[in-house]
């Protein structure tokens, strides 16, 4: 998992672009949060966090884990022994996984770590146990939080007024989690085990680089910078493909357990993501995409309820501000920036799209 | 006040003990040391419990609150929520030392977590056969003063079990009819020379005494046909899963969980089975029941059949004496109070700094005649378990007046019942008093929090320490 890994550093990486070349790959996966927490307990779930109890960056204790069923339990309950390698306790639900360890961002040398990992792994293969690895690459947030979390704030002008500084030290913490990503999967081949795994590799979601005053990185806004997220499934019984229309990060887990011939489990709620195995396989489908952010507006802390909620088609998004009762509504095909409020000109639009997220929301109420 | 002026206060909890059957005219068991505390105390004729059964009952006691407020399920268990404040911590802020005894069934509700000294006795362990002693001993080594000590006794539990078990293990008094209707009564009558033996450790000079109860039983009704009738339903509900169940669960045990995935479904199957076949067993019976009965007595078959957990006087009415300084003796009072004022009551009468908690209320000025307000007691038909049959009722009851009906549908399973004129619950008038019952529903729906009535899941109970946690973590990842 690469976490805060941007689409446009992504397909122009040297060791992302030879991966994306040999996989299915999903370039515009919306993420159900623009923010490590409530972002991998939607991937985990298969499910959005308004249904699963984690939609804030303070709910993860909250986490219906009675009702949703996670990939790591599934995994672990189908044999597998899982191992996760994470940036901090709060990350992902702990429930499936038979080891689960936080590493130091600031000072463990991940490449090397991840590389035992694997070698660990390739010990249990040969004793013809299948295992689940979660690894997370959280050097990108190390930057972030070192240079830009811990020096400016939502608002700080500095910040918003040098986007080409921003811009080229994101690109250097994205070159490292490139060589990183090469690294990593050249040892995977190394080891033999590239041939017969599933390799996914996913990015949580996005990071500003000055795009919009507010948003000194992300989990504030629902603007595309954060809420596109990618995924990528190397496998051999997969085609190699690039799907341009929009999926959903949710769709991640019924994806992985289609591949692995697990059958969901229906002593557990049913999970709001869809497989995308019919996608890979050529099926035109449109889908659409709920997110909830927190923005923390004038405070030094996250909220505790969201209070931005998106909805995202493959050419439209209708944003509603919660916090100040507020909407928009962005072309995404004309305007791929979202500059341009259009929630005044296309009222048709708009209440479709409001309409939808209310489904959306008063379904969660009602499970 | 020092420490050294605080009164010690000894808690005592009869598990199932009736109102009706520890004073008054219902009463047949032999219980001259009863009798005579009940002389020497403040003695409560209408109290009444929050739940019919001991998790929720004690929850409720020990907080003030009701069970769905007090009550969380964790896991398969309902356990006290944790992070509520509540009356034992009070006290050992107020430099009191606290003791528990109690049945080591209700574990899971917590308690060893509140008590500085919690200790548990094994389910066949009665007062009869060596806990008694054990209690005597304890109170004569020496308890730190101040001390609050919380003695629950479940000798009354006796009665669930068949009658072969109880002649066999339970006191000499049990078979012989001169100590009461029932055997019932008959184990009040043997709990009596007990209850003098620990209360002779007892200096009720500086001791509070207070003996109540949890919860009512349906059991006390029973004699005669009725407890012969209510002991073959006993036997009927022993299960006897055979050997091909045996050797399956055995199997089924030693097979890895991820192994079998289907697990809790065919366990589901199977109980579900069992429990339709156990209902075939049991309800023809009650269609060969004499239509001239009474409809309580045909409510008592019926709770002996299946043990629905409603709201019924014969769960909730449970006893109430209070002893010690300044506490008037031969004093009887008639007016409705609720177990939730029992703690705030004790805080007032040893002078202890402290407001009450949740919706409890003193209940000293009415011991001293004082004027006061009767205050409408909540009565919900929860369960121990999640797992045990509960049929979500909640209510509503007054000296004059009890309403109840669904838990989450005011329009299903509505009463109304006359107390005054129909003690035993008999006709539901809610048809034709419209009136009454929206009035008793508005007094019902103000009490209902954020979740309705709806108990809380652990997970679901972001605490303080958790949340500092929290904050500590998104602080390291720069969040804060």
């Amino acid at each position: 998992m690469m976490d805060g890994a941007r689409l446009d550093r992504i397909v122009t990486g040297k060791n992302y672009s030879n991966l994306i070349s040999n996989s299915a790959f999903f370039p515009k996966t919306i993420t159900y949060a623009p923010y490590t927490i409530a972002a991998l307990h939607a991937v985990f779930s298969g499910s959005y966090g308004h249904k699963t109890g984690v939609d804030s960056y303070w709910s993860t204790p909250k986490f219906k884990k009675e009702e949703y069923k996670t990939l790591s339990l599934y995994l672990q309950q189908n044999g597998y022994y899982t191992h996760a390698d994470v940036i901090n306790d709060l990350v992902l639900p702990k429930i499936g996984f038979d080891s689960f360890v936080v590493h130091d961002e600031e000072n463990d040398d991940l490449t090397i770590r991840h590389k035992l990992l694997l070698d660990e792994m390739k010990n249990k293969s040969n004793q013809n146990k299948d295992f689940f690895l979660y690894l997370h690459y959280s050097n990108i947030h190390t930057g972030i939080m070192q240079k830009v979390l811990k020096k400016y704030d939502n608002f700080s002008e500095e910040y918003f007024s040098r986007k080409k500084e921003n811009e080229k030290f994101y690109d250097g913490l994205f070159e490292k989690a490139d060589v990183y990503l090469g690294e990593i999967i050249a040892h995977c081949k190394k080891l033999g085990l590239a041939e017969n795994s599933l390799i996914v590799v996913i990015s949580d979601h996005g990071i500003s680089i000055g795009e919009k005053i507010g948003e000194r990185a992300y989990g504030v806004y629902c603007y595309d910078y954060t809420l596109i997220s990618t995924a990528l499934f190397n496998h051999h019984s997969l085609p190699k493909k690039i799907t341009e229309n929009q999926i959903r990060s949710i769709d991640l887990l019924p994806t992985i357990l289609e591949i692995l011939s697990i059958p969901m489990d229906s002593d557990y709620k049913q999970i709001d993501g869809k497989s995308l195995m019919p996608i890979i396989h050529g099926n035109h489908e449109e889908r659409i995409a709920f997110s909830q952010s927190g923005n923390p507006l004038e405070n030094k802390q996250p909220p505790k309820e969201p209070n931005v909620f998106s909805i995202r088609t493959d050419k439209w998004k209708f944003i509603s501000n919660i916090h100040n009762n507020t909407e928009e509504l962005y072309n995404l095909q004309n305007d791929p920036t979202e500059e341009n409020n259009l929630i005044d000109s296309n009222p048709e639009i708009s209440s479709k799209l409001r309409e939808e997220m209310n489904n959306i929301l008063h379904e969660g109420k009602l499970s | 006040m020092s420490d050294s002026l605080k009164p010690n206060v000894l808690f005592l909890v009869l598990d199932g003990l009736r109102s009706d059957k520890f004073h008054g005219p219902n009463k047949t068991s032999i219980t001259p040391y009863l009798d005579n505390l009940i002389k020497n105390g403040t003695y409560f004729e209408q109290c009444v419990s929050s739940a019919p059964c001991t998790v929720p009952s004690v929850a409720s006691t020990i907080t003030s609150l009701y069970p769905f407020e007090c009550v969380v399920q964790d896991e398969n268990v309902f356990t006290i929520n944790q992070k509520l404040e509540n009356y034992i911590q009070n006290l050992k802020n107020q430099g009191y030392t606290t003791y528990a005894t109690y049945q080591e069934v209700i574990y899971f509700l917590g308690l060893d977590k509140i008590y500085d000294h919690a200790e548990t006795y094994s389910v066949s362990s009665k007062l009869w056969n060596g806990l008694g002693e054990q209690i005597i001993t304890k109170l004569q080594n020496n308890m730190k003063e101040p001390w609050f000590y919380y003695l629950h006794l479940y000798d009354l539990h006796l009665l669930s079990y068949p009658k072969e078990y109880r002649l066999q293990n339970g006191p000499k008094e049990i078979s012989d009819e001169k100590f009461g209707i029932n055997q019932y009564e008959r184990v009040i009558s043997a709990i009596d020379p007990w209850l003098k033996k620990i209360l002779e450790q007892v200096d009720l000079q500086k001791t509070i005494v207070v003996i109540t109860s949890d919860h009512g039983t349906e059991v006390a009704s029973y004699s005669g046909d009725l407890e012969n009738y209510n002991d073959k339903n006993i036997e009927s509900r022993l299960h006897n899963p055979g050997t091909v169940f045996n050797i399956a669960q055995k199997i089924s045990n030693s097979i890895p969980k991820n192994m079998f995935p289907g697990k809790k479904k065919f366990s589901k199957l199977y109980t579900d089975r069992t429990r339709s076949n156990l209902k075939k067993k049991m309800l023809p019976k009650l269609d060969e029941i004499d239509k001239n009965i009474s409809e309580y007595e045909k409510r008592l078959m019926r709770t002996s059949v299946w043990g629905d957990s409603f709201v019924y006087d014969d769960r909730f009415r449970i006893p109430l004496l209070i002893l010690g300084p300044k506490i008037p003796s031969n004093k009887k009072i008639k007016q409705q109070v609720r177990s939730i004022d029992i703690f705030p009551t004790i805080f007032e009468i040893a002078e202890l700094n402290k407001k009450s908690l949740g919706h409890g209320k003193s209940l000293l000025p009415l011991i001293q005649n004082n004027p006061y307000e009767e205050l409408p007691a909540f009565l919900e038909g929860a369960a121990n378990s999640p797992k045990f049959v509960n049929k979500n009722i909640i209510g509503i009851r007054t000296s004059e007046f009890k309403y109840f009906r669904d838990k989450y549908d005011s329009a299903i399973e509505i009463h109304l019942y006359d107390l005054k004129n129909d003690p035993l619950e008999e006709k539901n008038i809610a048809k034709n008093n419209s009136f009454i019952v929206k009035k008793m529903e508005e007094m019902l729906i103000k009490l209902q929090n954020d979740h309705g009535f709806k108990y809380e899941k652990t997970e679901q109970i972001l605490d303080i320490d958790e949340e500092k946690k929290i904050e500590q973590e998104l602080r390291k990842l720069g969040y804060m």
